[in-house]
């Protein structure tokens, strides 16, 4: 990695550069306005399954079709929420990140949404195939065996061109964002292959099978959410605040330790089973080790932001990217957790294992890059987001909702996990007292429903060129006129 | 480090000694495996080694009846999602000692049920560990319905029948509904009025259903192994 000095202040901007990003934003908009609105619209509908199977936790009957069935509309809800919300939110930020940052227009932005089209066709088919009864029974790897070669083909059709684009990048210091990027576009290719070829291909993987998805699954959150995430977080951080990163080595530090040690991990997921005893003990303990990236990357951001700590409260996507900064922080540290012998009793096969995925599918990276979608959208419509309440709407709805869900499926697996630990009792008391929790979970998909309602519906409008025209960037309060002059955010809005 | 290459030289090293033994390692070991005879007499002493009840035999053996089918159904529902096939070790759960998850139906046992080892899942293509516990386990579950196998189709159509509080689904779509000839079927499902069909009609497991119980019906993994996996003398109450 470069070792620039990065505290000199940021130099002064350029007519050329504000022209230069005008052009950059321009070549993008196509591709990257289309993989946020359909992640957008995933998202409503993975909430929507969400929803429907935290019901059928409580109330088997309720609907009453074999589609909905819990064993189909939980596998379907979360690959709904991971390949089409997460993957596509990601992309869109990929793809305009890397453009800006190697300072190079997109070439080719048709290609990109075509392949964008055949990635949501692979997970349409997908989730439609779990829920009418021809899923699989790996974790996060549900989709009909036909699905992967459609996604792993799109996916490479996009991200060759993010590769292309860092190859053609202007000469300079590579910033940290890219590298993870980067690093994003060769990781899903590679365990998503790698996943299945063995489990689909190949086949007949026994007791290897399972671990081989709970490598999958691990690394997903760790090799591909988090990367993108970081790469969101590390952007948009330093250009709300205005000022550089606060350690540009402790920074690079935490990105190889992250691809270094990730690959490990996963496998814990099963301690106590079938397996030679060290694949769970290595996989646990670089969940552990992985907590050292975390906290270079927290107190990174954290100094960052350090000072301006009023800008959380106003800019919307550094609030969000705040947000999902501490997710990052609370997913890795109770995973870090639940990899252990000693609480894996009540936790390996329970909620709690929900709770986590969630924390890092949601808390962690849906929050970043609503942060991202904040930011971006204004610049590449040109227009302002409409209402600031709505933002704040938005985020407090999910923030509420999403916090409520982790509890309460931490609370809910303690519970039925603890009480399956007793050696007389059947399963009646696991489901009678996790059940209070479970009917708690309900209340919260319906608050992420409106939310996420609420944000499709501003992100269509601005998508539709309805959004405000002309003025100062909106923000989620207006600012208190005796400190405006400090706290004019000028890298917030369409015109920065 | 600011050239393309070196960074995907790096990456790729980082990503590839982890898949080989995360991954392929595994995978080589368990698409090796061999499933072990039951050997009469120990090499060389002519000691009894395994149980002679077990004599010609090997572990485990092939799948009988419909239970690949079975196995397909189990993972298409999405079964997996809340029922795990495992046997933890005393010191990861108390899986050995809980209560009908074993041999024993009636609790009395002192005997702990085996913990579940890699050779129990070789005939499976994804070995079915399960994703979360919200159902029982079901590593022994071909126990609890030896002989009453309608019980079993009673519990898929309608969980609550005998226990009302499973949250467990229905699974109706596997059954059909059909006329009543002659004396009816003998697995025609026994219902509550509330539940029953109307007069002249029977309830009855299609194919899939019958599948899935010949599956879950052949769940015995605590079978006594072969000497040379455990490395000990079975106990003698196998005999």
């Amino acid at each position: 990695m470069s070792q620039e000095d990065h505290t000199q202040p940021l130099p002064d901007i350029t007519p050329e550069d504000i022209l230069q990003r005008a052009a950059i934003d321009r070549s993008t908009r196509l591709p990257v306005l289309f993989f946020f609105t359909s992640a957008a619209a995933w998202l409503l509908a993975a909430t929507l399954l969400g929803l429907v199977s935290s019901i059928k936790l409580v109330a088997p009957g309720f609907l009453g079709i074999e589609w909905l069935n819990y064993g189909r509309s939980q596998p379907a809800f979360l690959n709904a929420l991971l390949y089409g919300w997460a993957f596509q939110a990601g992309l869109g930020v990929m793809v305009w990140m890397m453009a800006r940052l190697c300072r190079t227009e997109l070439k080719n932005p048709i290609t990109l949404v075509v392949a964008g089209h055949f990635w949501n066709a692979g997970v349409a088919a997908g989730v439609i195939g779990i829920l009418s009864g021809y899923g699989t029974a790996m974790k996060w790897l549900e989709f009909p065996s036909f699905a992967w070669p459609i996604l792993l083909a799109s996916y490479s059709l996009i991200v060759v061109w993010l590769v292309v684009m860092f190859g053609a990048r202007r000469t300079g210091p590579v910033f940290i964002s890219q590298w993870y990027l980067l690093a994003a576009c060769f990781s899903f290719p590679w365990i998503y292959l790698t996943a299945n070829l063995f489990l689909n291909v190949f086949q007949q993987s026994g007791v290897a099978g399972p671990a081989i998805a709970a490598w999958y699954a691990n690394n997903v959150i760790f090799l591909w959410l988090v990367p993108v995430g970081l790469a969101s977080s590390y952007f948009i951080i330093p250009k709300i605040v205005g000022k550089p990163i606060h350690s540009y080595q402790m920074a690079s530090l935490a990105f190889w330790a992250l691809v270094a040690i990730s690959p490990w991990a996963g496998a814990q997921a099963l301690i106590g089973g079938p397996l030679p005893a060290w694949i769970p003990t290595i996989a646990g303990g670089a969940q552990v080790l992985l907590l050292v990236p975390v906290l270079a990357v927290a107190l990174n951001h954290y100094l960052t932001v350090r000072g301006n700590h009023k800008l959380v409260e106003l800019s919307p996507s550094l609030r969000f990217t705040f947000f999902g900064s501490i997710g990052y922080v609370v997913t890795s540290v109770s995973a870090a957790l639940l990899g252990s012998l000693t609480l894996s009793r009540f936790t390996s096969f329970s909620f709690t294992q929900d709770a986590v995925a969630f924390c890092g599918l949601y808390m962690f990276f849906t929050m970043t890059m609503f942060g991202a979608i904040y930011f971006i959208v204004p610049r590449i419509t040109g227009c302002e987001w409409i209402s600031g309440s709505r933002i704040r709407f938005h985020f407090w709805w999910s923030a509420y909702a999403c916090i409520a869900l982790c509890v309460l499926l931490l609370a809910a697996g303690f519970s039925h996990g603890a009480a399956t630990d007793t050696w007389d009792s059947d399963m009646e008391n696991a489901i009678i007292f996790s059940k209070g929790y479970l009917v708690g979970q309900i209340l919260a998909w319906v608050f992420l429903i409106a939310a996420n309602g609420v944000f499709l519906h501003h992100l269509a409008l601005m998508v539709c060129n309805r959004g405000r025209k002309a003025g100062a960037p909106t923000l989620i309060h207006q600012p208190a006129p005796y400190d405006q002059a400090e706290l004019v955010i000028t890298t917030e809005g369409a015109e920065a | 480090m600011n050239s393309l290459k070196h960074f995907v030289l790096t990456l790729g090293a980082c990503f590839a000694v982890p898949t080989y033994f995360m991954v392929a390692a595994p995978y080589a070991a368990e698409r090796n495996r061999q499933t072990v005879a039951y050997v009469m007499e120990e090499p060389g002493s002519g000691k009894p080694f395994d149980d002679g009840a077990f004599k010609g035999l090997s572990y485990p053996s092939a799948f009988a009846g419909d239970r690949k089918r079975g196995e397909q159904i189990y993972s298409r529902e999405g079964c997996a999602q809340c029922h795990t096939q495992v046997i933890r070790p005393d010191y990861a759960g108390i899986d050995q000692f809980k209560k009908t998850w074993g041999k024993d139906q009636e609790g009395k046992s002192i005997v702990p049920t085996r913990q579940t080892v890699m050779w129990d899942y070789l005939h499976e293509n994804f070995g079915m560990i399960g994703q979360r516990r919200i159902g029982p386990d079901l590593a022994n579950a071909g126990y609890r319905f030896t002989g009453k196998v309608n019980d079993f189709y009673l519990y898929l159509y309608a969980p609550r029948v005998r226990k009302a509080w499973s949250n467990s689904p229905a699974f109706q779509h596997l059954f059909i509904t059909r006329p009543v000839e002659g004396q009816g079927s003998a697995n025609a499902l026994k219902l509550p009025a509330n539940l029953a069909p109307a007069e002249g009609l029977e309830i009855v497991p299609s194919s899939e259903a019958i599948a899935l119980a010949d599956y879950v019906l052949g769940l015995k993994r605590d079978q006594a192994l072969p000497v040379s996996i455990t490395g000990a003398k079975p106990k003698s109450e196998s005999k």
